[in-house]
């Protein structure tokens, strides 16, 4: 009984995260589905073998183990696309409309590119800038889920924000030409 | 009173489940894989094993939904299914016992259609046909990773049925690879 | 293409040859700032630097706008239908291992009490022998019936689980590896076997 009313707290406190960090790392819903269902499911037979403050550490570590499992499987296959499907669009909400169409416009390009950026950016450094930038944690923690340095995390931190820009100059120039 | 209840189970079920086994494992399609406890620690273990007796109970639960599907299930004499998560030390001893189910499998004429080796995971199906069809189903599988699987199933596998089976599951099928 | 492209890769050059560790660091320093995770007195230094020089100003606006997109991102929730899944997933895994810790129970006792079970074994099974009638009929509650109809669900969504798996490594690894015609001749002959082809 005890173990159950855990759980569902558990999953209320974990379950976008995990979501979150599988779509972003994975690059669509259905992936984010099944790393999702398989990590909650890994948490319901694991509960009692941590204490709450070491279940967040073990959550995300765990997504990311799994999502490494599913992009290693994934890198073989001959060019599945590992562009933002068109699920994207339909999951990310939108926002509320502008008064100012041709501003919300360029905001929406902006966002577009923004997903295609990430999701182009090398395992190791998108799994630091998600943790970091979408799914606010702190070094220390990131450090410990990746079982990286701290210095390493700020490191891939620096890189992966500069290699998105990178991503994003390429995405302009190519829409220019 | 607990106790007092599981001799109870003793009495009358360890026997019959002796007997149930030691009539099954003469069958051809029948896979031995040996004492598997000692590889079975903590709590992400699961044990399944209905016999004939059982099975043809859910089929007949199932006549009136699906037919089809009591057919098949009443064709199996054993499910038997052992998972679990061994340890870093075990998982050489896991690895090895699975080397040895596939050499006694390959000795007893079971046809061995998927081997794979990926870094350290395992994969192994086997089937055992005879003249009259399919008789045994057993699976191996090993992810230093992450779970030891061990599959038998025993009895007349039907080919036309166990494709109603996969779709009654939600198995998925392997279509995908033909069309490749 | 926007102008400061330029200025910026010239700013910070990133080859061996030209990357100081001085450059690294206040390269490091105005995307921090930009991102706004520096720490509050290179904030300040990268904002005055911005304003006298138009290379750091340029590179500065240019992230400061793409983080302020990131943080924008709308959250990505995990839909309903994936918890409902889990949590029937989960209430099958329930009933399989309420069955399982009896046994579990029944053989991990202490010394006493496995000799009195195996006696009680001896027993059952001596009495099953001489009571025994020629036609074996065993009966089954009608949960007995339902948590068996779990367990072989399960074992065949396991079953599953396996094919699943072995497609995909053979689809995406071992097949562009090694063209492998016996593998592939085994995978139809599996297809055959679960679609009844």
């Amino acid at each position: 009984m005890l173990k159950d009313i855990g759980y569902s707290l558990a999953v209320k406190q974990h379950k976008n995260r995990i979501y979150s960090y599988s779509f972003f790392m994975l690059g669509n819903k259905m992936d984010a589905d099944d790393v999702t269902q398989e990590v909650l499911i890994r948490l319901w037979q694991n509960m009692g073998n941590f204490n709450l403050t070491a279940m967040r550490a073990w959550v995300m570590k765990t997504t990311h183990n799994l999502c490494l499992d599913y992009l290693r499987r994934r890198k073989t296959a001959q060019q599945r696309g590992v562009d933002l499907d068109e699920e994207t669009a339909d999951l990310i909400p939108a926002e509320d409309g502008s008064i100012y169409p041709d501003i919300e416009l360029q905001r929406k390009l902006l966002k577009e590119k923004l997903n295609i950026a990430i999701n182009n950016l090398p395992e190791s450094l998108k799994s630091v800038f998600v943790l970091y930038e979408i799914n606010g944690l702190r070094y220390k923690d990131i450090s410990e889920i990746l079982s990286l340095p701290i210095n390493s995390v700020k490191v891939y931190l620096f890189r992966a924000r500069k290699k998105l820009q990178d991503e994003l100059r390429q995405l302009v120039y190519e829409k220019a030409y | 009173m607990l106790q007092l209840k599981n001799y109870l189970f003793l009495i009358f079920f360890f026997p019959a489940l002796l007997l149930a086994q030691s009539d099954i494992t003469k069958h051809p399609g029948y896979a031995d894989f040996g004492d598997l406890t000692e590889f079975e620690q903590g709590d992400n273990v699961t044990e399944v094993f209905i016999e004939e007796g059982l099975i043809k109970m859910v089929a007949n639960l199932s006549k009136s939904d699906d037919p089809q599907l009591s057919n098949m299930l009443n064709d199996l004499k054993l499910v038997k299914v052992n998972i679990f998560k061994p340890d870093n030390r075990a998982g050489k001893d896991v690895r090895s016992r699975i080397e040895k189910i596939d050499k006694e499998l390959i000795a007893k004429k079971w046809e061995r259609i998927v081997k794979v080796r990926d870094k350290n995971e395992v994969v192994n199906i086997y089937v055992k046909t005879s003249a009259s069809g399919f008789e045994g189903l057993t699976i191996t599988t090993f992810d230093p990773k992450g779970e030891a699987v061990f599959v038998n199933i025993v009895g007349r596998i039907d080919l036309d049925k166990i494709g109603k089976l996969t779709e009654k599951f939600n198995i998925p099928s392997l279509d995908k690879v033909n069309q490749k | 293409m926007k102008k400061h492209i330029n200025i910026n890769e010239k700013y910070f050059r990133n080859d061996p040859e030209h990357f100081s560790s001085e450059n690294f660091d206040r390269e490091e320093k105005i995307i921090s700032a930009a991102y706004g995770s520096a720490d509050l007195f290179d904030k300040i230094k990268i904002c005055i630097d911005s304003l006298f020089n138009s290379e750091v100003r340029a590179v500065y606006k240019e992230y400061k706008e793409t983080a302020a997109a990131v943080k924008s991102l709308p959250k990505v929730e995990c839909p309903d239908e994936v918890i409902l899944k889990v949590h029937k997933s989960i209430e099958q895994l329930k009933s399989i291992t309420a069955k399982h810790s009896i046994t579990e129970r029944l053989f991990s006792g202490k010394p006493a009490f496995a000799s009195l079970a195996a006696l009680a074994a001896v027993i059952g099974i001596i009495g099953f022998l001489i009571f025994r009638s020629p036609v074996i009929e065993q009966t089954y509650s009608q949960q007995e019936i339902e948590t068996a109809e779990k367990q072989l669900r399960y074992s065949f969504e396991r079953i599953g689980l396996v094919f699943k798996k072995t497609r995909s490594v053979i689809e995406e690894e071992v097949l562009p590896k090694q063209v492998g015609q016996p593998i592939l001749k085994s995978i139809n002959k599996l297809n055959d076997l679960l679609l009844g082809g």
